[in-house]
Parts: C-alpha cells; structure tokens; sequence
C-alpha cells in the first residue's frame, strides 16, 4: 500500500443548512502528505472544524471522495480510518469522559478488542509520552485544562494512529503550557513519524507546518508551503496583519 | 451499598435494620473517620424524612389504639400506637439508608463506586449512565454558576419571585442547550475511539477475600439477631417507639391537652 499520502481531498463539496443559515464548502482539493504537519488556517467560520470532520467521517460530504491512507472515507471503511486517524478536540472536557484518567486512556484500546494486560501496558506508555502517568487514578474533573489535553491525547495515542487531527490545539493554553505542549508533541511525532493535521487561527502557531491550507467562508484561498503561505497577501487579508496588532499594543 | 441500602429500606424488623446499618457502616471504612463526614452530610435529609413520616403518626391506626389525644389549632389530634411505630420506621430506615450510601460514596473514588455497581451486576446500560452523571453533574453545576455569575454581573436583580423565576428559566434553558451540545460532541468524541453502543469497562468481580468477609458478617448478623430474639430481655423496637414518642411530646408539650 502507498502510504507517502496520508489523506487525499477530490473536488469535495459540503453543505448544511441549520435554521435560515447555510454553510457551503466547495471544490476542496489538497494533498496531505505522510509524516509531515499540515496546518488548516482561517478566520472563525470559515470551516477548519467542518473540513477535520470531514476526514474522520464526522461530516459526510455532498459531492467529491475523500481518500484517508488510500481508502475512501464510506460507511465501509469509517471503522478501519478511525483507528488510523486519531482527534483530539478542541475542548477536552467533550472528549475526556471517564471517571479516572486511566479509564479514558484505556477506553480505545478496550473497544479494539485488546486483553486487559495489553490494555494496560498501552495505557502506562500513552500516560507516561504525555507526562501523567502520576495522575492515572485522578478523576478529570481534578485536573487543570492543559493536563486534561495531555490526556485527550494520551486516549488519542493509545490507539496507536498513523496520523493526528487536532482542533485548536493550543486554544485556552497558557504560554508554558503551549511550549511543553509542542515539546511533546514533536518529540511524538518524531518517534512515530505521523502526519499531523491541526486547524488553528492562531497565526503563531501555522509556522509549527510544513504546509498550509487557508479558508475563507469554505472557500480555500492558498494552498502551499506554509513559508510562501505567511508572505501570501490574500493570506494576510483573511487572516489579519500580525504587524497592525503589535503596532496597536 | 445499594445492597445495604436496599436491605435496610426493604425491612420492617427495627432489630434486623439496625443490624445491617451497623455492619454496613463497619464495612464500609467507617472506622477511617468518615462516619463524621457522613452524619455531616446527612443531616439535611432529616427535615425531609421527619415530614413525610409525622402525619402517619396522626392518621395511621385503629381508633382503639389512640396514645394520646391534644388539641392543635383548634383541631383535636390523636396520636395512633399504629402510627406512632410507622413514623420510627420512616426515620430510621430513611436515616439508616441516607448515613449508609453518605458513608460508601465518601470513602471511595468515583471509580470504585461504578466498579461496586458492576460487582453486583447492574446493567451496563446503567453503569455507563451512572459513570457520565458522576463526571458531567459537576460540571454542569460549574457551568450553571458561571452563567450566575453573568447574569449577576449584568446586573440581574433577584429581588422579586418574578425575577428570580425568570432568571432560572434563562439559566435552565442555557445549561439545557449547552448539556445537549456537550452529549453531541462527546458521542462524537467517544465514536471516534471505537464506541459503538457499550462501554467496555475493566473486568472486575468480589475477591475471595471479599467473599469471605461478606459470609462472616452475615453470620454475625444472624447470631446476633437470634440472641437479641431469644435471650435479651429488653423489646429494643417498643424502646425506640417510646423514645421517639418522649421526644415528640416534648416538643409538642406546650399544646398538649
């Protein structure tokens, strides 16, 4: 199999309507490579969250195929790409729901089947990539926020993905939080060689990417490099000026 | 603790529920100092008990088993033996079974209460509801006190019925909306790490050692029921009746007849 492409967008269209409100996606074409980082960019409402869903079967698209390590994201292989893709949502609290930490980490790895020891041995090394193998009898109610995304992440891990989808990653994170966030997080990557998809409209974060995609109102405006995507004046247009904001402060 | 619980509700024996809260309260770590935590948290539900039983004590009975007859109001009240013994029973299985369940949850993690949930075999269906209530009720009180808090801050003034109604229908409609986006989003969470329609929780049961301290305090129980039948001298149920009774009339005593 072919796994130098992680995930694969062909002319995807995708539309709801909610209410009088509509959204509509169209046209999305892009490659995801395997083992590189890939940042999804846009204002708030331009459909990074819709588009991550999308991927993971979450959202079904009305027209185009999506093809995640070469299987086209259907009813068929849903089951088989959510074991290789793993989410981590942007707020833990939806994500995070058992009553101890080990419970939640153990969660996946107990619904693929796995015996118990096994369960257990996952369990301790996902804990211990992400720092809180002391916390694993705490409840998460306990835990601070950022702790509460190491172990969303952790549960994540413990499915053992070929890739990673993060949802504002660092949203609601304090700056030494975010920093050893990242340290992690890279060294992860570099173990495992994952491909990372994150959506972020945090511009400090995208240069974190190799590549960048940017949307506006579900219209991709750049698609490249992340280096050429920040020089990009559409980019800047419909992200804001990072400049015009330090001038302001 | 259900079982305790539920054995203490279901009995009409005042030896045989006394017995099982002892035991109960033994087993249940007690003796780690919690009991105190327990009685503290336990006290609210008194009033509440206290209220649902005193009215059987002036209605329940045959009328040639009148205690005593006062005056309240201007109404005549009888006080009925019938009556009188369904009251204590109220107090003490409700009092019992709210000390037993306050001790249990005080002295075991979240966890260990949906494990003993499973150890006795409820239905997973149930387990995994009774798992989500332990995690999200707290933080859907954290949520309804911040949307308090915002209301207050904006300068909601709680002084009227009207406005406090108001202001609760607002937040129960918001905690509403936010609890059914909450449960979207984590069945989305949870399908994506292979949830299907079954929590799969660690496989646990009683250890041999559990076993055999469940057999040695049934065996105690049941001795010590035969001695307290067959040899004590004392009716510790017309005790407690009578002690209950002394207790009434004396807070009643300025209207007694």
């Amino acid at each position: 199999m072919d796994y130098s492409v992680a995930v694969e967008f062909k002319d995807v269209s995708f539309q709801y309507q909610h209410g009088s409100k509509g959204f509509l996606m169209e046209d999305l074409s892009f490659l995801i490579p395997q083992g590189t980082k890939f940042a999804i960019a846009g204002p708030n409402g331009a459909g990074k969250t819709t588009l991550l869903k999308l991927i993971v079967g979450l959202n079904v698209p009305s027209s185009g195929e999506i093809r995640v390590f070469n299987k086209t994201v259907s009813k068929e292989t849903i089951d088989e790409i959510r074991r290789e893709v793993g989410f981590v949502f942007q707020n833990p609290d939806n994500q995070v729901f058992a009553t101890t930490v080990y419970e939640d980490v153990a969660f996946g790895p107990r619904n693929l089947g796995l015996p118990e020891n096994e369960v257990e041995e996952i369990v301790y090394d996902a804990l211990m990539k992400m720092g809180m193998e002391e916390w694993k009898d705490y409840s998460p109610f306990n835990l601070s926020f950022g702790q509460k995304k190491r172990v969303a992440i952790a549960g994540v891990l413990a499915m053992d993905p070929k890739m990673l989808i993060f949802d504002e990653p660092f949203a609601n994170l304090d700056l030494p939080t975010t920093i050893a966030l990242i340290k992690l997080l890279n060294e992860i990557i570099q173990e495992k060689e994952l491909a990372i998809l994150f959506a972020s409209h945090d511009q400090r974060f995208h240069k974190w990417s190799e590549n960048l995609l940017v949307l506006n109102r579900g219209k991709m405006i750049f698609c490249g490099t992340t280096v050429e995507g920040m020089q990009n004046q559409m980019v800047k247009d419909a992200l804001g000026d990072l400049s015009e904001l330090d001038e302001l402060l | 603790m259900i079982a305790f619980a539920v054995a203490v509700v279901a009995n009409t024996d005042f030896v045989i529920i006394l017995l099982t809260f002892i035991f109960a309260l033994v087993l249940g770590k007690s003796l780690q100092g919690r009991i105190l935590h327990a009685i503290e948290h336990s006290w609210v539900a008194i009033p509440v008990l206290f209220s649902l039983g005193i009215f059987n004590t002036f209605s329940k009975g045959s009328p040639d088993a009148i205690i005593t007859t006062f005056q309240l109001l201007g109404f005549t009240v009888n006080v009925y033996q019938e009556g009188l013994r369904f009251f204590a029973m109220i107090m003490l299985r409700g009092i019992c079974a709210v000390l037993i369940i306050t001790t249990f949850t005080s002295s075991m993690t979240m966890q260990e209460f949906v494990d003993g949930l499973r150890d006795i075999h409820l239905p997973e269906t149930m387990v995994s509801l009774v798992m989500l209530i332990l995690r999200y009720a707290p933080l859907i009180f954290e949520e309804a006190a911040t949307v308090r808090t915002a209301q207050t801050l904006r300068g909601l003034h709680l002084g009227t019925k009207k406005s406090r109604f108001a202001a609760a229908a607002a937040m129960l409609g918001m905690i509403f909306i936010r609890s059914y986006d909450r449960g979207l989003a984590l069945y989305e969470a949870m399908s994506l790490r292979g949830f299907k329609s079954k929590i799969q929780f660690r496989k646990t049961g009683l250890q041999k050692k559990e076993y055999v301290l469940l057999a040695t305090c049934i065996v105690l129980c049941i001795a010590i029921w035969i001695i307290i039948e067959l040899w004590l001298p004392i009716d510790i149920e017309s005790y407690i009746i009578t002690w209950i009774w002394r207790s009434i009339s004396g807070l009643l005593s300025g209207s007694r007849v």
